[in-house]
């Protein structure tokens, strides 16, 4: 069993607690050299503001990774504890309990257990329980209890208990529960001394453990189990927990596979058991519930009786069988327009700001190559797409509101019925949702779904849904071709055609679901089982926060990858020079030296493949250049209009646009039928190496993975031509090609 | 007393005649609090539901029953899909 084999970080005191693997316990070297670093491990059920501790802890030192050898985000942060004290804190999945049933709740089982690769066991660990939902909450704090490790309990979320009429004494659940419990407020920072206190104390204190008895009965049954996990390595305690856990899960999972003799003796306990006409699936959940049913009548003092809640009310209306779905399409709505009205005037300030820089560099420096570089180049490409930042802003803005306050969950509940429809579940639906901000993290978090069919069919129609990389691309063809009317008194034709597109990614994305879950991925549905959690007002702070780190990852993208494509771009461009024939407008001068440079070239290479859905050369070159990322094909527009154009200060793209003409028949170059189809284009194509490269990890990484990601890409490719042909030949034939 | 009751049900007496008075949890009505039975739903969902405080033997309230089954399961509000309601079998306490 090399798994067990792992070397362990601990700054405990010799002679104190027996850790979780007895085996491993001999004195490691990186005791001494480490004594002043404490590693702590944050649990908890999801929704109980784990997240939100774990950000108060560390403020902005954080850092996220995956874990080795799979895709869960691994989120790690440090504070300091005193002089020379650190303290890294280490932010496990959200869990309902240690039985793993998915990729994320397997992670923080192997982390506690010290078999996660390049994580040493943690020194202490803090047990994350909502204050409001004690009851539940206790039933993971009693498995961790019996790991044997120093532990806190973080009894958080105490002013909406108190809100709520629930009155806990502390000092009561500290006995009961044998290890410390600090009540804390996350979200207003309350209570985070006296819990960094108390983990700096946790690991000189006598370890917890089982704090209740089993009936004689089922101890005589499960004790041959245990004894068979304390041969293999486990400690006493840890292996109580996995034999009572046993008694429940279907099989095994992969960290006890190794363990010999185990599952005979797992099935001569459960035999003994039912001899005893104890039902050993519900063994664990009765003696726990049972355990905790009398620490919540000791601890807990109830001012006020539950009566109908706020969220009661609030979801009588939210998840009604047509208001539901009603309220949440009204809403999606309303942030898409929203996306348009707010960001307008913060665009035109960054546009603004950009022209002006464009000419303030532009009058700095002599005419000539560098100039040309830094206007035309740098400036037009980068600026073309960081104006689109306050629209990316405000997405980001939403869907963490919505999470934050606790409506994604009830969308995916409401969403479920449809899901099922295409063969998909409600769960698929988040990950579908967070797909309008990036694919990446979409595809990511496609890990809470258990079924692999189900996953793979997530991921493999999770571009389809349009992410905030084809805001740039949508307002800009939309916001230069489609006129601003009211429609209907309230709505705008420009917002009702952005919330279109969004409307036609998703149903593609739903009508590609049921055609792989019929044809590749054919396979049952797993049953809807979703926690909703109390409705809650946002902090500011916290989405915020969310926003910036968002954003930052979109202005990193924009000073690394767009900046060097618009640089190549513009060398592209501008060389070779042609030099202008005499008496030639200088208009027509700057259109040549485009045609004629490597750019233009490469641009006619491709023209014939793009010329049948009605693009000219100029859009090819871009579409070319997207491939990286679709956002670049607004910087190549940018450059190639700024290359082009015949003033210095490269005057907004979207009027150069607009007035382009085709020079050889002095039409409008672009009408808003190409626009349409463009946009069409830009639904369906995966443009992103991003989202390509992580497809490529989550779908089994190697060869397999390299397939999925390859099919899923000339299938989106594929889709985007054939709808985009679609689009301007139907719209041809109908008259609408002026 | 109940727990007892319900901890003596066996394969074998699963199998036989239906309780008096049990039924699927989807055939609840709002506001209705209901002794979990038996769970005939796939293995991995009922220890799902068992960890989250659903098991044979637990009670629960029916906090809405429209659309799916949305429960209280102490205090906290679960989700059920229908066709996983109509898989737990419950005996109804009255509201």
């Amino acid at each position: 069993m090399p798994t067990l084999d792992i070397t362990r970080t601990s700054i405990r005191p010799a002679g104190a607690a027996v850790g979780v693997l007895t085996k491993a316990e001999v004195p490691s070297p990186s005791i001494a050299a480490t004594p002043d670093t404490l590693r702590v491990a944050l649990i908890g059920n999801p929704n109980t503001g784990k997240s939100t501790l774990f950000n108060a802890l560390t403020g902005m030192r954080q850092r996220v990774g995956n874990y080795s050898g799979v895709t869960v985000e691994r989120v790690e942060g440090r504070y300091s504890d005193g002089p020379g004290q650190t303290v890294t804190v280490i932010d496990l999945p959200g869990t309902y309990s240690l039985s793993a049933s998915s990729p994320d709740e397997e992670i923080a089982l192997s982390v506690l257990l010290g078999l996660a690769e390049g994580v040493p066991v943690p020194d202490v660990v803090v047990v994350v329980v909502d204050a409001q939902n004690l009851e539940r909450n206790l039933f993971l704090a009693s498995q961790v209890l019996e790991l044997g490790l120093p532990t806190v309990v973080a009894l958080n979320q105490v002013d909406a208990a108190e809100a709520a009429g629930m009155r806990i004494d502390a000092v009561e659940l500290t006995l009961q529960l044998g290890a410390p419990v600090v009540p804390t407020v996350a979200t207003r920072g309350q209570g985070l001394d006296v819990l960094r206190h108390a983990v700096r104390k946790a690991p000189g204190l006598p370890v917890p453990g089982r704090q209740f008895e089993l009936p004689a009965g089922a101890a005589a049954a499960l004790a041959p189990v245990e004894a068979c996990l304390v041969e293999a390595g486990f400690s006493p305690s840890a292996a109580g927990m996995e034999a009572l856990r046993l008694m429940a899960v279907p099989r095994a999972e992969g960290h006890l596979a190794g363990v010999p003799g185990l599952e005979a003796e797992v099935a001569r306990a459960v035999a003994a058991l039912e001899a005893d006409d104890v039902y050993p699936p519900a063994l664990e959940a009765e003696a726990r519930y049972g355990w905790i049913a009398g620490v919540v009548d000791a601890a807990v003092h109830r001012v006020a009786e539950p009566g109908t809640t706020v969220t009661d009310r609030i979801d009588a209306v939210a998840l009604h069988r047509v208001w539901g779905p009603l309220i949440f399409l009204v809403l999606m709505a309303l942030v898409f327009q929203s996306i348009f009205t707010w960001a307008a005037p913060l665009m035109d300030t960054i546009e603004a700001g950009f022209g002006m820089l464009g000419s303030a560099v532009g009058a700095l420096l002599p005419p000539g190559d560098l100039r040309s570089l830094l206007v035309d180049g740098v400036i037009a490409g980068v600026g073309s797409v960081l104006v689109f930042l306050p629209q990316i802003a405000i997405l980001f803005l939403f869907l963490g509101f919505l999470e934050d306050s606790g409506y994604m969950a009830r969308a995916a509940f409401i969403m479920d019925r449809f899901m099922r429809g295409v063969g998909l579940h409600g769960r698929s639906f988040i990950p579908l949702l967070s797909g309008y901000a990036c694919a990446v993290p979409g595809v990511l978090s496609t890990r809470t779904i258990e079924s692999r069919k189900d996953r793979m069919a997530t991921i493999m129609v999770l571009p389809l849904m349009s992410c905030s990389a084809r805001i740039p691309i949508y307002t800009l063809l939309i916001g230069t071709f489609i006129p601003s009317v009211a429609v209907a008194g309230i709505f705008n034709l420009q917002g009702l055609t952005l919330l279109g597109m969004y409307l036609l990614g998703t149903l593609t994305a739903l009508g590609m679901a049921a055609v792989f879950k019929t044809t590749l991925l054919r396979g049952q549905v797993r049953p809807m089982i979703m926690e909703l959690p109390p409705y809650r007002l946002p902090k500011p702070r916290v989405l915020l926060l969310h926003v910036w780190q968002r954003s930052k990852v979109f202005l990193r993208r924009a000073g690394t990858v767009i900046l060097a494509i618009s640089i190549v771009l513009w060398g592209l461009a501008t060389y070779p020079k042609t030099h202008a024939a005499p008496g030639m407008s200088e208009e027509a001068a700057q259109e040549l030296q485009l045609e004629n440079s490597v750019l233009g070239t490469l641009g006619h290479g491709v023209e014939p493949l793009v010329r049948p859905l009605g693009y000219d050369w100029k859009i090819g070159v871009s579409i070319i250049s997207s491939f990286a990322a679709r956002e670049v094909f607004v910087s190549t527009m940018g450059t190639i209009y700024g290359v082009g154009s015949a003033d210095e200060t490269s005057g907004a793209l979207r009027d150069r646009l607009l007035h382009e003409r085709n020079p050889a028949t002095g039409k409008l170059a672009y009408t808003p039928l190409i626009a349409l189809g463009l946009l069409v284009f830009y639904v369906y194509a995966l443009m992103c190496a991003s989202t390509v490269a992580v497809v490529h990890r989550e779908t089994g990484g190697g060869r397999e993975g390299l397939q999925w990601a390859t099919f899923q890409f000339l299938y989106m490719l594929a889709l985007a031509y054939g709808a985009a042909f679609l689009v301007y030949r139907v719209g041809l034939a109908l008259g609408f090609g002026a | 007393m109940l727990r007892q009751l319900l901890r003596r049900r066996t394969e074998t007496k699963a199998a036989a005649a239906p309780r008096c008075g049990a039924c699927p949890l989807a055939a609840c009505a709002t506001g209705c609090r209901a002794a979990v039975l038996q769970m005939e739903c796939a293995g991995d969902e009922a220890n799902r539901l068992r960890n989250m405080g659903l098991f044979e033997g637990a009670c629960v309230t029916v906090v809405d029953s429209r659309n799916g089954m949305l429960l209280d399961v102490k205090g906290a509000r679960l989700a059920l899909g229908a066709a996983l309601a109509s898989a737990i079998r419950v005996l109804p306490l009255g509201s």
